[in-house]
């Protein structure tokens, strides 16, 4: 399986919680990640377009708000799936990180002493 | 509403193709119109009009070719043109590494016989760039590569009178534009990858390097008489022709692509021969070559997936799958 590119697991995790909108989807992100996520409006829109094409996310419907289109879009069932396997992979690659940091504090704490 | 952003985003968004805006063009209005408000933007800085017209250009080449199948063949040629390059720097151009006797007087560029290295470096910086997470990076080199192959024998003919070989820049150079169009996979296996393609290379060069004539090898070695490189391409065909018969059409679609580079300089290379009135039975084979890529082209489903584009509209398909009941319940 192909890594994901963070953009990509932002917006599936902005729409973990239930289908948003383009904008609601940029703040959503930028919520999550205390605004280090990097998703910009122009980007937006490309990252939603490969994710569709790869079954992840589907469109949930269309509203009209102040004379503008508004979209939203909801995972797929291989969305949260796909979502749940990458939050597996990073929380077991921080875990192993952070075993071993603990144990390189242990041992320089244990050396000073 | 911000009418500046409105107007300039009007503009530029003509760069996507038609079924894209048809189907995108207000909702990604709404969404940046939302943004500028927020952050009292009057108009659009000049990175995202860049931004938008880029990804409006990728966006025709994903109706060409699907990205998921860019980025396959991005990820093999990256490992081919590497490869290729790291055996041609290693045997035939690097004095020290040649396996035939070294004559100082033919080393022109420092230790080495040619500027095969110059074209060489964007590929290694590629690779460690591509595994390292840095492609972009990466795909600048390469598509700066691109002009810097068709000026250099040019370049390297008034410099000095050394022979750069055409067929293996011009294999480069296609190979440069196929791995930059898509993002080759981050994947420890692409180093092993590269490294077979350049001992695939080695193995040209060391069975040409038994004929008794052997003095230095150029680049276009590989492509003549025992060329090794030809034969892999064969054994690629046939893997594809496998894979479309096993309905595995991305990975015949895949190798197909990766190949195209190596055809162009087959076909480049004998279309020259014959303008020179040397051509080889070779050409007679270009129509062969081009009969089996348009067989597994046909097999894997890619040129229906063409022909659907052009019938029908993927927006039409789009439009039909979208619903139209209001989420505002959940949002």
């Amino acid at each position: 399986m192909a890594e994901m590119r963070e953009s990509a697991f932002w917006v599936l995790a902005a729409l973990a919680s239930g289908p948003r909108h383009g904008y609601g989807i940029l703040q959503e992100a930028g919520a999550m990640s205390s605004g280090s996520a990097v998703l910009k409006a122009t980007t937006l829109y490309a990252v939603l377009d490969r994710l569709e094409q790869e079954n992840l996310i589907e469109t949930a419907g269309e509203e009209v708000v102040d004379g503008r289109n508004r979209r939203y879009y909801r995972l797929t069932r291989a969305g949260s799936s796909r979502l749940a396997d990458e939050t597996n992979k990073l929380e077991s690659r921080a875990r192993a990180a952070r075993g071993r940091l603990t144990a390189s504090f242990e041992i320089r704490a244990g050396g000073q002493t | 509403m911000n009418s500046g952003v409105e107007r300039q985003y009007r503009r530029i968004v003509r760069w996507y193709p038609l079924d894209w805006r048809l189907k995108n063009t207000e909702v990604m209005l709404d969404t940046l119109i939302s943004v500028s408000g927020r952050e009292n933007q009057r108009s659009l800085t000049i990175r995202e009009q860049a931004a938008i017209a880029t990804l409006g250009l990728l966006a025709h080449l994903d109706r060409l070719v699907r990205p998921k199948l860019r980025d396959l063949a991005s990820t093999a040629t990256l490992a081919i043109g590497a490869g290729v390059c790291a055996g041609i720097v290693l045997i035939s151009s690097w004095a020290p590494g040649g396996a035939g006797s070294f004559n100082p007087d033919n080393a022109r560029f420092g230790s080495f016989y040619d500027l095969s290295i110059v074209t060489a470096l964007p590929w290694f910086f590629g690779l460690l760039l591509a595994i390292t997470g840095q492609w972009r990076i990466g795909q600048i080199l390469l598509l700066i590569s691109i002009p810097l192959d068709c000026a250099l024998p040019h370049v390297a003919a008034a410099l000095h009178p050394v022979s750069t070989d055409r067929n293996t820049l011009v294999f480069l150079a296609a190979s440069a534009a196929i791995a930059s169009l898509g993002s080759p996979n981050r994947h420890w296996a692409l180093m092993p990858a590269a490294i077979g393609t350049g001992m695939i290379t080695l193995v040209g060069y060391t069975v040409r390097s038994a004929h008794p004539d052997f003095a230095w090898q150029d680049s276009s070695a590989l492509w003549n008489n025992i060329a090794i490189l030809w034969y892999a391409a064969a054994a690629a065909v046939v893997v594809a022709i496998i894979a479309a018969t096993a309905r595995l059409w991305t990975a015949a679609a895949a190798i197909t692509l990766s190949l195209a580079p190596i055809t162009l300089t087959f076909l480049i290379g004998e279309l020259r021969s014959t303008l020179h009135q040397n051509g080889s039975a070779g050409l007679i084979a270009a129509p062969v070559t081009v009969g089996v890529l348009i067989i597994v082209m046909a097999s894997s489903g890619w040129l229906r997936v063409l022909a659907d584009h052009r019938i029908l509209p993927r927006a039409v398909r789009d439009r039909s799958r979208v619903t139209t009941t209001s989420p505002s319940e959940s949002r």
